[in-house]
């Protein structure tokens, strides 16, 4: 047995060893480069677990960083270095991972460029593309689609809406499966060379670096500031992608610490702190225009209340207790009988804030939304980091409180019982917890694959 | 020189892991609940191990059989079963072990003589009333999940000091958000502690 394990442990550190020196091929990046190959690395081995598993959720299967054929680009007075990740030559999809250093730090994207189908039997130019192409943060949670009509600088490039999303993995699968056109990557090769080289049908014009954001054209980059800047653009020269700073600053994170920060929500924190030796649960409703007000108790006739908190379109965020144990003024043989709280969102909190995200569905970042959890010690917030097509309701029923009860109630640590009833019953993606900390610092809890509890500062 | 340190280090870690996978610690159900009274941060740190929660001194079996009383004008058949390292789900290896009561609940209205509610129908994990921790000295805390999300909450039992064939029951509801499954004003079919009723054995 002990064996097996020395076995199972050597061949796990070989497969990780080797996994990380194929690429171990010197690249030599033109001088512009400011992103050192060492700090591809660095990036690459940091983020590839996370974002591979996400991407193959996604339906890309084989995605992996191709370090080795990583390729520059100057973009005006900034340099851009694209890694690629996955090609489909049949389908036209394309992922790479875009790194740009950005005030001394390196930011990523990662760009899936999905053509319409029709697109690429016509050896058109990259800029006449029509198609998706789909924003991902490095740790392969969604950030945006956006459906590109008449190509990359064709004003009616849109924001996409629910139902422009694939609606599932299965259809994704199928769509690769079935674009099996054999003209497709000399077509799309030409096509994204920029209609410069019609005699290389057959060949590849863009020599390994097949499927790049065309080879032979400098890409404009946009940088988005703060939320209320204006984007910095950066001299165009060709079709426009947007780059969006990542995983510095983190949206979802950058919105739990700004709340945090108000004072006005500070101000109810404490607050609510205060009320959580009640036998009852107290809380706000915040609205857009960044008022709060009050939840009601429903006005029942048992000892415990519930806490009315009614969606609207204008609801941004609940906060709200989770109290203490409380004794029920019952006193038995064995003594004072004392109800002990879960101190983890429910079901019906949960369902809030995806009811929240829901009514906001058409909207292209839910990281302003959320649901926060007081207790007498610890701060949560659940924030929803999905993508529209990940929107899940109706967890506020008694099926779904049965089988919470059964985890929470069964488990002791209640982070981990709760991350792994979202993922593995509820079903639900990108329900990020957030837990803020004493000393003001927020921390994402997460799982990672042994199923323990992983903290990511934000 | 750095590859073999790294590689030592990984297979240190590795090996770790493993023998503290397998080696997951025992505790009572009293020891549970010391646990659960704990802040949750300490709680991560203290419990990461524990794959089985057990009976110690047996205390459950007192509680064994089938247990009936009137309430309300209405009467209520308890039936409680004991299942020893029972997991809601088998194929979790990371879900802990316990030893805890399964309930079988049947309430009757005496004036119209209609079962008002029952569980009898659903599956043994998933029927709503199963056993948690002892809260203190023989109180046993058992959750409940009854007609509708709201009506949910722990049930608490106990066998009288003085008759040991007499069982007293109450129920405390989770503060929870209210839900539309659940109308405000609904009354817990169980006695809201502090009131409680009284079961004989049968």
């Amino acid at each position: 047995m002990q064996l097996l394990k020395i076995t199972t442990a050597f061949l796990i550190f070989f497969i990780f060893l080797f996994s990380c020196s194929k690429n171990d091929t010197t690249i030599s990046p033109p001088e512009f480069s400011t992103i050192s190959e060492k700090e591809i690395r660095v990036f690459c081995d940091h983020i590839e677990e996370i974002l591979l598993q996400k991407m193959s959720a996604q339906g890309y299967l084989d995605v992996s960083a191709d370090i080795k054929n990583t390729s520059y680009r100057s973009i005006g007075a900034a340099s851009a270095t694209y890694v690629p990740l996955f090609k489909n030559k049949e389908s036209g999809v394309n992922i790479q991972l875009i790194l740009i250093k950005y005030n001394n730090k390196i930011n990523s994207v990662v760009t899936v460029i999905r053509p319409d189908e029709n697109w690429y039997n016509d050896g058109k130019n990259l800029s006449e593309m029509n198609g998706y192409i789909d924003y991902f943060a490095s740790n392969g949670s969604f950030i945006k689609s956006v459906r590109l009509n008449g190509g990359l600088n064709a004003p009616s490039t849109i924001e996409l809406s629910k139902s422009d999303f694939l609606p599932d993995l299965k259809l994704r699968k199928k769509i690769f499966k079935n674009n099996l056109n054999k003209n497709l990557q000399s077509s799309l090769a030409v096509a994204i060379g920029g209609g410069s080289c019609n005699s290389c049908h057959g060949e590849d014009p863009c020599q390994g670096r097949w499927g790049e954001f065309g080879c032979k054209e400098l890409p404009e980059v946009v940088i988005p500031g703060k939320p209320k800047d204006p984007p910095t653009v950066i001299p165009p020269s060709g079709p426009s992608i947007p780059i969006f700073p990542n995983p510095l600053p983190d949206n979802p994170c950058n919105e739990a610490k700004a709340l945090n920060q108000r004072t006005e929500y500070k101000n109810k924190v404490n607050e609510l702190k205060g009320k959580t030796g009640l036998k009852y649960e107290s809380g706000y409703e915040e609205n857009k225009n960044g008022t709060f007000k009050a939840l009601t108790p429903s006005g029942s006739t048992v000892n415990s209340d519930g806490l009315n908190a009614n969606v609207s379109k204008d609801t941004k965020g609940f906060m709200h207790t989770h109290q203490d144990k409380y004794e029920t003024g019952e006193n038995t043989d064995e003594g004072s009988v004392v109800l002990i709280p879960i101190k983890m969102f429910s079901p019906a909190d949960v369902n809030a804030l995806m009811e929240i995200v829901s009514q906001n569905a058409n909207s292209s970042d839910y990281s302003s939304f959320y649901v926060s959890m007081i207790t007498s010690n610890n701060h949560y917030m659940i924030k929803f980091t999905g993508n529209s097509s990940q929107i899940k309701t109706g967890f506020n029923s008694t099926e779904w409180q049965l089988k919470y009860q059964q985890y929470m109630r069964s488990a002791f640590n209640l982070e981990k019982a709760f991350l792994k009833f979202i993922k593995n019953e509820m079903k639900l993606e990108g329900v990020t917890l957030f837990k803020v900390k004493k000393d003001g610092n927020i921390e994402k809890r997460m799982l990672d694959n042994n199923g323990t509890i992983k903290k990511v500062p934000c | 020189m750095k590859k073999i340190f790294l590689f030592s280090l990984l297979l240190n870690l590795l090996l770790q892991g493993y023998s503290q996978r397998s080696a997951r610690t025992t505790i009572s159900l009293d020891e549970a609940r010391d646990i659960f009274a704990k802040d949750q941060d300490a709680i991560d740190e203290l419990t990461s191990n524990i794959g089985y929660v057990k009976d110690a001194g047996n205390k459950l079996d007192k509680f064994v059989g089938t247990w009936k009383g009137i309430y309300n004008n209405q009467t209520y058949e308890l039936r409680l079963y004991k299942k020893v390292a029972f997991r809601f789900n088998e194929s979790d290896l990371d879900e802990v072990k316990w030893d805890r009561m399964i309930g079988w609940i049947t309430i009757k209205d005496n004036a119209t003589g209609l079962i008002v509610y029952s569980n009898t129908s659903k599956p043994e994990k998933g029927n709503g009333l199963f056993g948690t921790y002892f809260l203190k000295g023989d109180l046993y805390v058992m959750s409940f999940v009854g007609r509708c999300y709201n009506e949910a909450g722990n049930l608490f039992i106990s066998t009288l000091k003085s008759n040991k064939n007499k069982l007293r029951m109450s129920f405390s509801v989770n503060p929870d958000l209210q839900t539309k499954e659940c109308p405000g004003n609904i009354k817990p079919i169980l006695p809201i502690s502090p009131q409680y009723m009284l079961l004989d054995k049968q």
